[in-house]
């Protein structure tokens, strides 16, 4: 996991990804919304040729960053759900 | 009535008391084929002139003839030239159909259609159609378009890469291109089976959806989808050829293709030549970058003996003058054509090829005058994308359209959907193309809203976006202009021998011109440092000895260290002045007039 | 979350997704298309071309053909050798073909039988007589990320579940005209939706009608996914790759930050 803490404070974090893309920022952000301590999670790119996704988290007395694992563990468990259904259902299937 | 005037080519012939009778005798003389079919006779009344032309170069179109409101040509007629019996020269020969110029358009009444014919009308168009000429002819649904639109995409079409012809591997052309892979239009006109467009096919059709995004194709710039470039869309590879000749001068000596030697004036080292083989030429599929040597080359010296410095006279050696890769060009050898040149002289041809993938700054244009430069190269996965899996290869903006008034656009995107879904080609002809009512049912047989609008989802987010895009199938062309032969940059670089000013043009590295109405726009910031910086110090700045005495140039003498004024003999009170060489050039040309421009100088201030 | 599969083959793979939302489907697209890793023909040593097309041309061609066997290399930038290159992460297979004859895919002759043209038929190039094509090919494994000729699905995406509801129809029968997939029928002095699924969710049914008696709408949380593979891996191991890929970056991403908090 290619990544730069740029700024934690106790409610605010600023974190550049250099490896990821929408792919999994945008589920990542899905996720960390569910969260009812974040106030506010998004991520942006100045220009996509050029600069890498910069990640922004602002919460309500909880830990950025633990808000962040949370919500990476929660998509853990979720894609992992998910590939035991796959392989159930596509045994079913057929 | 005054008699009227008959002019012939320009020139006063004759006159005639009763000018419309004289002109209906003329035209059924001509008709009838007693008099040539290529004149033309114009009646004007206001001036009272009967004008007659013959001259070559009118541009001319031929028209049914119409009497007492009905056509002469009839559906037998018609028969008989489907069965081949009759051929459209026939039908001029025997008068039914005639070749009208300019002026002689003043003097009649076309009906565009059978149906409007009335008893004044005095002939009929064969077609609308033929209204336009060859390449707005190509044009699909012109009669949907503003004007300007269609000439400015006629305009295009002759600008676009394709395959022009079938022998490129044999031609030694200067410059050409060759698309990768062309496709035939999926709407087509009939303007294009006649002229033989669809043999020598130029652009694809491309899957467009007409939406903002994410401000990447504001002010007409295009975004295009990266997979569909990767699989080969728009690629097209262009050729350039370059000739070099063993000339034989008076005197016996004659150029030699060889690898220069060491001994030889301007060789660059044996590195150099690196890529020529023993005959002095490049191998082909030898990769060429810029200012690479493709063909070595020797020549005799200029002058036989020349004086060198010590006083003496030496005998000169062989110049280098090896023909090289152009500077900003690099490629692969694509065919070197050893041959014999007009005086038996040997002679080759080195054809090189550079493929080129679209990027940003490449320019694409559609057939109605849209033309746009790609902005933005964006991944498959990012694209906007409808429940089939289907995913745009171009998106252009909304904003191009509605002040442009290219409705033929709009439309030739639908008619292609049509024709991909049905596997055919759609009938885009001026005025009796494929109607737009029977182009929307034939989306609705197919599944597609007749809207031509589709449910597509964000690629980002995954979310269905708010309001349904419109998306449909359109050829694009890929025009010359690319990037790759426009981008130009210089800093310091070489200059002119006459005026020692920066050269001109991309190829020789140039500077860009700083013209008068830039000039004014520092003159009127008031910027005059600014300005002076421009037209001197980064231009042709000079320091020139100016004598005070006789206010001419002096001169620097390096072996005594002195500086002298040639013309009064003074050797105190000479100066150094800031001019610009063109200046300096000034005064020279002036002296060479005889005239003495004397300079006054003042103390700096 | 539950899966319901309508339709599943090597080649393609149609189910219903439920109780997720958007971003989540949007990934695993995303992954299917961009993230999933296969064997594709990297770099072409020609030998002899002879043929009407250029060197680049074909090698074009070359890398779009889909081959088989990806599961046992890795990819260069991960391989052990540093991007030298070895049994691990690339492949060579040959051609060697005279005209006149087409050239085929099923012409390429792999060094690993498992790393193989996906589909035999696909055309490279007409030979005509006294043509030749000799080459060596590098096969490598990519995502689409380097490049889209490593892409092994086709056609993926998905819909919002289409849910229909109709009261008081007045049977004018508008809708039947109006929609573009022919599933309203009039029945029963009613309209009925046969085949729900196939809806685009285009909405003209319920502009047609005046009395406003259908309406449609998409459910955001229950998508109708479909993907289909090219041949170089089966549909199911395309998915499920993909979303092993999804779940090892949450993963990694947990692990990184645990140091931390």
């Amino acid at each position: 996991m290619n990544l730069k803490i740029i700024r934690v404070t106790e409610d605010e974090a600023e974190i550049e990804f250099l490896d990821e893309g929408h792919t999994f920022l945008n589920v990542l952000k899905y996720s960390l919304l569910q969260d009812p301590h974040v106030e506010s999670a998004t991520y942006d790119v100045k220009h996509p040729m050029i600069s890498n996704p910069i990640f922004h988290i602002k919460t309500e007395s909880k830990d950025p960053l633990k808000a962040l694992r949370d919500a990476s563990l929660r998509l853990k468990d979720e894609f992992e759900t998910l590939l035991g259904l796959i392989r159930l259902k596509s045994e079913e299937f057929s | 009535m005054t008699e009227a005037r008959i002019y012939v080519d320009g020139a006063l012939k004759g006159t005639h008391s009763d000018p419309r009778l004289f002109v209906d005798q003329f035209r059924t003389k001509r008709r009838r084929g007693e008099l040539p079919h290529l004149i033309n006779i114009a009646f004007h009344e206001d001036t009272n002139e009967i004008n007659i032309n013959t001259d070559s170069g009118r541009a001319r179109r031929p028209l049914i003839i119409v009497e007492a409101g009905a056509p002469l040509i009839t559906d037998d007629h018609i028969q008989e030239l489907e069965r081949g019996e009759l051929s459209f020269d026939d039908l001029v020969e025997n008068g039914l159909i005639e070749y009208i110029d300019a002026e002689e358009e003043e003097n009649i009444y076309v009906a565009v259609t059978p149906e409007d014919l009335t008893i004044e009308h005095t002939h009929l168009e064969i077609d609308p159609s033929l209204i336009l000429g060859i390449a707005t002819g190509l044009v699909p649904y012109p009669e949907h378009n503003a004007s300007p639109r269609n000439t400015m995409g006629a305009g295009m079409i002759k600008q676009s890469l394709g395959a022009s012809c079938a022998n490129w591997k044999l031609r030694p052309d200067t410059r050409s291109h060759y698309l990768h892979y062309p496709q035939l239009g999926l709407v087509k006109t009939n303007a294009m089976e006649t002229v033989g467009f669809d043999d020598r096919l130029s652009g694809q059709n491309f899957v467009v959806a007409v939406q903002s995004f994410e401000g990447y194709n504001i002010e007409d710039a295009l975004i295009i989808n990266k997979s569909s470039v990767e699989r080969g869309l728009g690629r097209s590879h262009f050729f350039r050829t370059y000739e070099a000749e063993e000339r034989r001068y008076p005197g016996g000596q004659e150029d030699k293709f060889e690898i220069p030697d060491a001994e030889v004036r301007g060789a660059r080292g044996p590195d150099v030549y690196a890529n020529l083989d023993e005959d002095g030429f490049v191998n082909p599929e030898a990769e060429v970058q810029p200012n690479d040597v493709l063909v070595g080359k020797t020549s005799p010296p200029r002058f036989l003996e020349e004086p060198t410095e010590l006083g003496g006279i030496s005998t000169q050696k062989r110049r280098e003058t090896s023909v090289t890769m152009r500077s900003n060009e690099s490629g692969v050898v694509d065919a070197v054509i050893i041959t014999e040149g007009e005086n038996g002289s040997r002679l080759v041809k080195v054809r090189t090829r550079d493929q080129r993938i679209p990027e940003l700054g490449d320019k694409f244009a559609s057939r109605h005058g849209q033309k746009g430069v790609i902005g933005l190269i964006v991944p498959q996965e990012d694209m906007p994308f409808s429940e089939e899996g289907i995913v745009p290869d171009l998106i252009i903006n909304p904003h191009a359209i509605p002040s442009r008034m290219t409705v033929g656009h709009v439309l030739e995107m639908i008619g292609g959907k049509v024709g991909s879904l049905e596997g055919r080609r759609i009938d885009g002809t001026a005025f009796s193309g494929e109607p737009e009512v029977a182009l929307r049912e034939a989306l609705t047989r197919n599944g597609f809203s007749h809207t031509g609008k589709e449910v597509l989802y964000d690629g980002v987010t995954g979310e269905r976006l708010a309001a349904d895009m419109f998306i449909g199938l359109i050829l694009y062309q890929k025009l010359h202009h690319m990037v790759s032969e426009k981008l130009h940059a210089r800093s310091r670089g070489p200059v002119q021998v006459l005026t020692h000013q920066p050269t001109e043009g991309r190829a020789r590295e140039g500077g860009l011109r700083f013209g008068e109405m830039e000039r004014d726009v520092m003159i009127g910031h008031g910027a005059a440092l600014a300005l002076k910086e421009r037209l001197v110090d980064e231009s042709d700045k000079v320091e020139e000895y100016v004598c005070t005495a006789c206010g001419m140039i002096a001169t620097f003498d390096k072996r005594r260290n002195v500086v002298y004024c040639p013309n009064c003999g003074a050797d105190t009170d000479i100066y150094k002045v800031e001019m610009s060489y063109a200046f300096k050039l000034l005064l020279d040309e002036m002296k060479a007039l005889g005239i003495a421009p004397r300079l006054e100088l003042e103390d700096a201030v | 979350m539950d899966l319901e599969f309508l339709e599943l083959t090597e080649r393609q793979a149609r189910f219903i997704i439920s109780g997720t939302a958007p971003a989540f489907v949007n990934s695993i697209r995303r992954s299917v298309i961009a993230d999933v890793q296969s064997m594709s023909i990297d770099d072409v040593n020609f030998y002899n071309n002879t043929s009407v097309l250029f060197d680049e041309m074909l090698a074009l061609r070359l890398g779009l053909i889909p081959l088989t066997g990806g599961e046992h290399y890795v990819s260069q930038s991960e391989c052990s050798c540093d991007g030298e290159g070895c049994f691990q992460c690339q492949v060579s297979l040959t051609l060697n073909v005279q005209g006149p004859a087409t050239v085929y895919s099923r012409d390429l002759t792999s060094a690993d039988t498992e790393v193989v043209p996906a589909d035999g038929n696909i055309p490279i190039i007409k030979l005509f007589k006294g043509q030749e094509l000799l080459l060596e090919a590098i096969a490598r494994k990519g995502s689409s990320k380097n490049h889209a000729k490593f892409q092994s699905s086709i056609a993926t995406s998905y819909k919002y579940l289409p849910k229909f509801s109709i009261n008081e129809c007045n049977g004018c029968k508008e809708c039947v005209e109006a929609c573009p997939k022919h599933i309203i029928q009039y029945k029963n002095r009613s309209v009925h939706v046969i085949d729900e699924l196939q809806c685009t969710l285009c909405n003209l049914c319920v502009e047609a009608c005046d009395a406003r008696a259908i309406t449609v709408t998409g459910d955001p949380q229950s998508f109708v996914f479909y993907t289909e593979s090219d041949g170089s891996m089966s549909c199911k191991d395309l998915l499920l790759t993909s979303v092993e890929s999804l779940m090892k970056t949450a993963s990694e991403l947990a692990e990184f930050l645990g140091t931390f908090a």
